[in-house]
């Protein structure tokens, strides 16, 4: 337009010009009641035209360019309001509501884009080098206000446009002045926004020219999810946010991405600890084959591949070992760990040093796990997991945390009403057992299709008039004044920790059902905790956005891991201790360095809703994330990208609640959901490295004909892999579906598998049916 | 796109009293208001999604409230009283909650309620490497949205067990689950085992011993993986199904007779009703409930004799209940009902046992249920006595195995009929019911209770001048003919047993059941006369139980009893001859009373007939009264008057006017008195014989003896009728108190046998 075309020089124009020019303007357009009005007013002052005009919708209806001229008029060409009404404005953004938060966050990089350029063409130099400079500290320290479509490369040519000149010169400005950047929001978060430019009276003039001029904001119906979708979709097709960003018209781009850009280039230590449990089997065994290739040396194949190699040691090695049953088993894995550790190498191979800091695990954990690594089941895709449930019964709308112990002989549950219970599994089984044992003529078995709760409640209630009496182990820690949301067990399992939305974190004793000590850090509820896998160290979030480390011997916080713009929800160790995951209602997910409480890794593009569960891979390299519309993704930590996500299909249909990976090599990641349903997703990356490994130990045990296995374990073992090598081409993804398992009428709260690969889940038993969304 | 309006916000601010707010406040302050709602729900959804629900509850918009430093709202926690939201007035869409005061001693001194069941665990297995069993924990119907891989997988498993078969696969899963272990999930000792030999070593591993439900449910899976087993608990044959559905059919068709004369008119059908339960055995009045096709007499006889009802028993029996729960307002197909239990109960193949616990409800209901078709004239009477029968007929059929179901019934009978509040036709059924259990129960529960009751009912009997009081006296009528029936067979029953021991014992062993030509001529035996003289002489109540102007010599099988008065030749009256003749015309049934009780004005009937006459001529409120009074007139020609009510019925509130000046009360004693005397009535002989036959004392001397009801000494009625269940009462005051009670009515329902309504089918 040819108005927009000489706005250069009209910034420059005297204030006697202005009548004419707007009368010209309005003539032009035929607005004849505005002409009338603005002939009465013509002798009036000049500040009420705006006040009156203020309008949005007229103000949308005028010319742009004027509109904004009048601003200048009513900034009275003072550049500190730019930079005020830029704060002022990304304030706002930051405390509105979650829900809408993303897609106000969309208009803070155009406007801080416009703000900067005005100030420089009001050659405030300082003023605009300020802005950029808090501008880049925001980005830097990914404390909210995260702009959209802030590339390096437009920081980069914004920076360098310092004066007017460079203004009038710079192709990259002109772009930026002629075109609009359009925004896409939900109706609720445009009235908003509306309402914020109305009320802010005369102050937030500049920021309404800003909008007028510069931002095309799309109205969607619907739930203000369309503009995440967007971006997801944009990530999706270029995960690359430094190379294209050439004309602001290209399309919306990837939220946060310069957060994530700054953030992700940290470098990132995500190897394993040197001497973890792992390894030392792996040592053990290897030291082993090594004794029994000595012994048998001289009679056996010393120089056949390492499979038999591995039969021929476990066939020397049984007797003096552990039970002859395992003895095949064992021969199995130790061949298939020796294999892994051969196969694997690389940057999945690296371990760190352990940090001094970090407490050593007592040595009977360290013995108790090794013998679970000895007799863990082999888990992948071929040959997936099996799973006990634990249906809470009479607990409906009140379980709302659990988690397992190491075998899940023990259940740590944190109700709604404030309490922390502690269930003693082999003494509840036994229990029912007797129960069941002495009411043989039981209504429910005998239809053979009576729901768990009628039995459990018969059986939890083995007497109407004795409802007081509690049945044995269970054990009670009461002393929370609120919902408990988060409960873990520490690595020894002595220690229980809780989090409620009182807003304590309590520590108690296990054995004795006492509190230790109780945290008071956070303001707010707090949401999770999880024990650091080495102990005494222990993480917290809450719904004052800031995620807490601590140490158990130390009632304050050691660490505040701030950044996050809304509630943390989770919160998950890394497998090496030195790094926390964190998910947020802002719809991010981010790493933090434990020593220096900085975050390292930054992940917000691709997720549609809040994550609700985090898993990290036994590996280190993945991170799994579920989110509460039903999606599983996974990322790689290491290049911070999207490697897998559920397809819609195959996603939850409701929340996902619980993630876990398997132990070991983490081949078979579980999910479980408010859909009522535990799936189980296959990691070809973690497959691909044991498949094959797998196949060769399962073909070395099978020729070395130890167990009673015979030549079938051979074959299946041999068939597995290719099917599987098979699904992981035919899927196109790294992760895949393996199967659905539907619960009675239990959402899956909680989910983890045992030190011997034993699927772990629980959840309430609700009576109606699948509460699906 | 807001959701809070002006308009709403302006309600509102009336709801608490600020009527002043004007347009502008209210336009500011609706988005504000809109965005802190929004807040609000923000937090709490929060809190739902921490506590691991899809579901807001009222406890997190609370917390969200907390956590504003808020005061929560009280008041909205019990999830079991969802709140009621009412629209406002004026507005389309706005809703509030209307806020109830409760007091603090409500909630304070109420109890508490009972503690939640304590949550616990209860572990099962929700898959097998892989492979979901069948168990009862499992869901039964095997969904799977992500694409059938897991039924891909079952299908391979199967596929590669050599067997093919589906215990090749159970074994496979057996395997695993042997491993595994029963119980304590996380005793996976085995586990590892078992889960490397599971799927691979299909057939070898089948041996070891599964824990039996989740070997079972994996055999289940078959190769196809999808079989789901349903519940089936009970197959019904096809044939069966469909002589289910013809009888279902057949029987629902049940009509009721046309409408007979008396319903058109309730005054004359009452009368004849009163007649039929005070003194006809209502048997008699039952055919005339219900119609019945041939079909339907064929599908009753079916049910009496097919021993294939059994089968069809639980969809019969839950047809009986649906019946009546449905045909509560259908006399006719209640009539059906009954005959199908009855027919049932017939059955020898039937074993109802097991139904009795569904079956006596409905039956109950029939018997005690406020109301019975549409309207007091319908004959609900009926399906009462019935019922009764019925009620009593399982009570003895059943009292072996169920010995407490007797005593139980009548407890709950008796409650019925003493519970004030329920109405009179409840009373009926009770009465009729106690009277179905036997002379035993009726002396052992009702008696004892008779003189407050009786008491008790005098108003309704009597009524008030209310309108619409008709209908509430002709059911007190109908429950005081019950009670006197009970009372009466009962203390017929004890005489006659009484009296037993020194009789002829062939007498009594016609079926238990003596005819009234029988008893009669037992009675008659006995030398009339002594002591009954004496009878002048004591108080109007003694006097008027002598007023029995039966003539021996007359031995119709209609008892003779309760006389009527003789009163002088009215005046004529113009008025009640015109009415007369209406009546004469309009209703021809009058007419036949008329000719029935001039015919035998001595009769029982005629009595009843006459007494309910003087109480309708008494009672000017009543619609009938100009009919009575014309009716009482013309019997007046006659020389018949109503009786007396005697001791226990007190004298009608105003003396009929003009035409009847006759009837005073006062004057009719002594006119019976006089002209009865020296006649003596076997019915009186009656007692004193038996019971001075069976050795007790001569209940006509002791009757005598206590006939002033103000003596000194003498045991009150009460008293007497609460202890009249004892062997050893005194048989001779206890009929005595009841004839205080009851008046003399009662003795002329004394010697009736006892006859119990049968079902007729």
């Amino acid at each position: 337009m040819a108005a927009q075309s000489d706005k250069p020089q009209r910034a420059a124009m005297r204030e006697s010009d202005w009548d004419q020019l707007f009368l010209n303007f309005i003539r032009k357009r035929g607005l004849r009641d505005v002409e009338n009005v603005f002939q009465r007013y013509v002798r009036a002052p000049q500040q009420q035209e705006p006040e009156d005009s203020m309008s949005v919708q007229q103000a949308v209806d005028l010319h742009t360019g004027l509109l904004e001229d009048i601003a200048n008029f009513a900034a009275d060409n003072d550049a500190g309001v730019y930079t005020d009404m830029y704060e002022q404005f990304a304030g706002w953004v930051d405390n509105s509501l979650d829900m809408y938060r993303p897609e106000l966050r969309q208009l803070l990089h155009p406007v801080f884009l416009h703000c900067y350029l005005q100030l420089v063409e009001r050659d405030a130099a300082a003023p605009a080098a300020a802005l950029m400079a808090k501008y880049r500290s925001r980005v830097l320290s990914g404390h909210g206000g995260q702009p959209r479509r802030a590339v390096a490369s437009d920081l980069q040519q914004l920076a360098s446009i310092t004066s007017r000149h460079h203004l009038r010169s710079s192709p990259f400005a002109a772009g930026l002045q002629a075109g609009k950047t359009a925004v896409p929001l939900s109706p609720y978060a445009h009235d908003l926004l509306m309402r914020f430019l109305h009320n802010g009276g005369a102050r937030t003039l500049p920021l309404l020219s800003v909008v007028n001029g510069h931002i095309d904001l799309q109205v969607l119906e619907g739930l203000p999810r369309g503009a995440a979708a967007a971006v997801t979709a944009a990530e999706e097709e270029g995960d690359d946010w430094g190379v294209d960003e050439a004309g602001p018209d290209a399309g919306p781009a990837p939220a946060d991405a310069a957060t994530a850009m700054l953030i992700n280039r940290t470098e990132v230590k995500l190897g394993l600890l040197q001497g973890n449990v792992e390894d030392l089997y792996r040592e053990q065994q290897e030291k082993q084959r090594a004794e029994a290739a000595a012994a048998a040396g001289p009679a056996g194949d010393g120089a056949g591949p390492s499979g038999q190699a591995a039969g021929g040691a476990a066939e020397g090695a049984e007797p003096q070992t552990k039970k002859a049953k395992k003895a095949a088993e064992k021969a199995a894995a130790a061949a298939k760990a020796a294999e892994a550790a051969s196969q694997k190498g690389g940057p999945k191979g690296e371990r760190i040093e352990h940090p001094a800091f970090l407490p050593h695990l007592p040595d009977d954990v360290v013995s108790t796990a090794l013998q679970d690594i000895g007799a863990r089941a082999p888990v992948s895709a071929a040959v997936p997991p099996s799973c006990a449930f634990f249906t809470f019964v009479n607990a409906k709308q009140t379980l709302n945390c659990c988690t397992f112990n190491r075998d899940g002989s023990k259940i740590v549950a944190g109700f709604t009403d404030s309490s922390v219970r502690l269930y003693d599994m082999p003494t509840i089984s036994a229990y029912h057992a007797q129960l069941r044992r002495s009411r043989p003529a039981r209504p429910a078995t005998a239809n053979g299709h009576a729901d768990p709760a009628a039995a459990a409640a018969a059986a939890a209630a083995p007497d109407p008039d004795d409802v007081d009496t509690e049945p044995p182990g269970t054990s009670y820690l009461y002393g929370h004044t609120a919902a408990v949301h988060g409960v873990d067990l520490s690595p020894d399992q002595r220690l229980v920790l809780s989090g409620s939305s009182d807003g304590t974190i309590r520590l108690w004793g296990a054995e004795f059902a006492s509190c230790l000590v109780s945290y008071t850090g956070h303001m707010f509820p707090v949401w999770d905790v999880a024990f650091c896998p080495m102990g005494q160290w222990f993480a917290s979030a809450g719904a004052d956005r800031v995620a807490r480390l601590w140490v158990t011997d130390r009632t304050a916080p050691l660490r505040l891991l701030v950044g996050h713009g809304a509630d943390v929800d989770v919160v998950r160790w890394h497998p090496n201790c030195c790094l926390v995951a964190t998910g947020s209602c802002d719809r991010t997910v981010r790493l933090w360095d434990v020593r220096e409480g900085k975050a390292v890794r930054y992940i917000s593009g691709g997720l549609y809703g809040a994550p609700t569960a985090l898993a990290l891979a036994p590996s280190g390299t993945h991170l799994a994330v579920g989110t509460d519309d039903g999606l599983v993704a996974v990322w790689d930590l290491g290049s911070a990208r999207r490697i897998a996500a559920s397809p819609p299909a195959a996603s939850h249909a409701g929340p996902v609640w619980s993630l876990a990976y398997s132990q070991g090599d983490g081949a078979v990641l579980a999910s479980g959901g408010a859909d009522e349903t535990v799936r189980l997703w296959r990691n070809d990356l973690a497959e691909a490295n044991a498949g094959s490994a797998e196949g060769a130990a399962a073909g070395g045990s099978g020729a070395a004909g130890a167990a009673g296995a015979g030549a079938g374990a051979g074959a299946a073992g041999g068939r597995g892999g290719p099917a599987a090598a098979a699904a992981g081409g035919a899927g196109g993804g790294v992760y895949g579906p393996i199967g659905t398992y539907r619960t009675k009428s239990s959402p899956v709260v909680s989910l983890s598998y045992s030190s011997r690969n034993l699927l772990l889940a629980a959840g309430p038993f609700h009576r109606r049916g699948p509460i699906t969304g | 796109m807001s959701f809070i309006q002006p308009a709403t916000v302006k309600a509102i601010a009336l709801s608490v009293d600020v009527t002043h707010l004007t347009d502008e406040a209210a336009k500011a302050l609706a988005p504000d208001v809109e965005y802190r709602l929004r807040e609000v729900i923000q937090d709490a959804l929060k809190f739902a999604k921490h506590s691991k629900r899809t579901k807001l509850t009222t406890q997190d918009i609370n917390n969200a409230l907390r956590l504003r430093n808020i005061e929560p709202l009280y008041g909205f926690l019990n999830n079991n009283d969802p709140a009621k939201f009412v629209r406002a007035t004026n507005h389309s869409d706005l809703y509030f909650v209307r806020d109830d005061t409760v007091p603090l001693e409500q909630i304070t001194c109420a109890a508490l309620p009972r503690a939640p069941n304590a949550p616990t665990v209860m572990p099962h297995w929700l898959f097998i490497d892989g492979v979901q069993p069948q168990t009862e924990e499992n869901t039964a119907v095997e969904r799977q949205p992500g694409g059938g891989q897991a039924a891909k997988r079952q299908r391979l498993m199967a596929g590669a067990a050599p067997g093919g078969a589906a215990g090749a696969a159970g074994g496979a899963a057996a395997a695993g689950a042997a491993g595994a272990g029963p119980e304590g999930a996380g005793a996976r000792k085995k586990g590892a085992a078992g889960a490397v030999a599971g799927p691979a070593a299909a057939g070898a591993a089948a041996t070891d011993g599964a824990e039996a439900g989740a070997g079972a449910g994996a055999g289940g899976q078959g190769p196809g993986g999808e079989r789901v087993s349903l519940p089936v608990a009970h197959i019904l044959s096809d044939e069966m199904q469909r002589l289910l559905g013809e009888i279902k059919q057949q029987l629902h068709a049940a009509t009721g007779v046309p409408a007979e004369g008396p319903g058109g008119a309730p005054l004359w059908g009452s009368l004849a009703e009163a007649e039929s339960g005070a003194g006809l055995p209502p048997g008699a009045s039952t055919a005339s409930g219900l119609v019945m096709t041939p079909m339907q007499r064929a599908v009753l006889t079916t049910m009496r004799t097919d021993p294939g009802m059994q089968q069809l028993l639980p969809y019969l029996v839950q047809w009986v209940g649906a019946e009546v729960a449905e045909g509560l307002r259908s006399v006719p197909r209640l009539h059906m009902v009954l005959r199908v239990v009855q027919s049932l109960l017939l059955n020898p193949a039937v074993a109802l046992e097991p139904y009795l616990h569904l079956l006596l409800p409905h039956l109950l209901t029939c018997l005690l249920a406020k109301a019975l078709g549409y309207g007091p004239s319908v004959d609900h009477w009926a399906v009462r006595d019935q019922a009764a029968v019925l009620v009593a007929q399982v009570c003895a059929r059943f009292g072996e195995p169920f010995y407490s179901l007797q005593v139980k019934v009548s407890k709950q009978l008796l409650r019925a009929l003493l519970d004030g509040s329920k109405p009179l036709t409840s009373h009926y059924g009770a009465v009729v019911g106690l009277e179905a259990m036997g002379p035993a129960t009726v002396r052992l529960l009702l008696i004892p209770q008779l003189q407050p009751y009786v008491a008790a009912l005098q108003p309704a009997l009597y009524g008030t001048p209310r309108v619409r009081e008709g209908v509430r006296q002709y059911e007190a009528t109908r429950v005081y003919g019950a009670l006197l029936r009970a009372a009466g067979s009962a203390m017929y029953d004890r005489l006659v047993t009484a009296a037993a021991d020194g009789l002829p014992a062939q007498l009594f062993r016609s079926g238990g059941r003596l005819s009234q030509t029988a008893i009669r001529a037992l009675l008659g035996e006995a030398p009339p006369g002594a002591g009954i003289a004496a009878a002048t002489a004591a108080g109007p109540s003694a006097a008027a139980a002598a007023a029995t102007s039966a003539s021996p010599a007359a031995s119709p099988p209609a008892p003779s009893f309760v006389g009527y008065v003789r009163v002088p030749l009215p005046l004529p009256d113009a008025r009640h001859d015109a009415e007369w003749e209406s009546l004469q015309k309009s209703h021809p049934k009058l007419r036949d009373m008329y000719d029935s009780i001039v015919a035998n004005p001595a009769s029982y009937g005629s009595a009843a007939q006459l007494i309910n006459l003087g109480n309708l001529a008494g009672n000017p409120a009543h619609s009938f009264h100009l009919r009575a009074q014309a009716i009482l007139h013309q019997l007046a020609k006659q020389e018949i008057g109503p009786p007396p009510t005697g001791t226990v019925l007190p004298p009608p509130p105003a003396p009929p006017p003009a035409p009847a000046p006759a009837s005073p009360p006062a004057a009719s004693p002594a006119a019976s008195a006089a002209a009865q005397a020296g006649q003596t009535s076997p019915r009186h002989q009656g007692p004193k014989a038996a019971t001075s036959n069976g050795g007790a004392a001569g209940a006509g001397a002791k009757r005598h003896s206590r006939a002033a009801p103000g003596e000194a000494g003498g045991r009150s009625e009460c008293a007497i009728l609460a202890e009249s269940w004892r062997e050893d009462a005194d048989l001779g005051e206890v009929v005595w108190a009841l004839e205080e009670v009851f008046g003399p009515a009662f003795l002329a329902r004394l010697p009736a046998p006892p006859v119990l309504p049968a079902l007729t089918i």
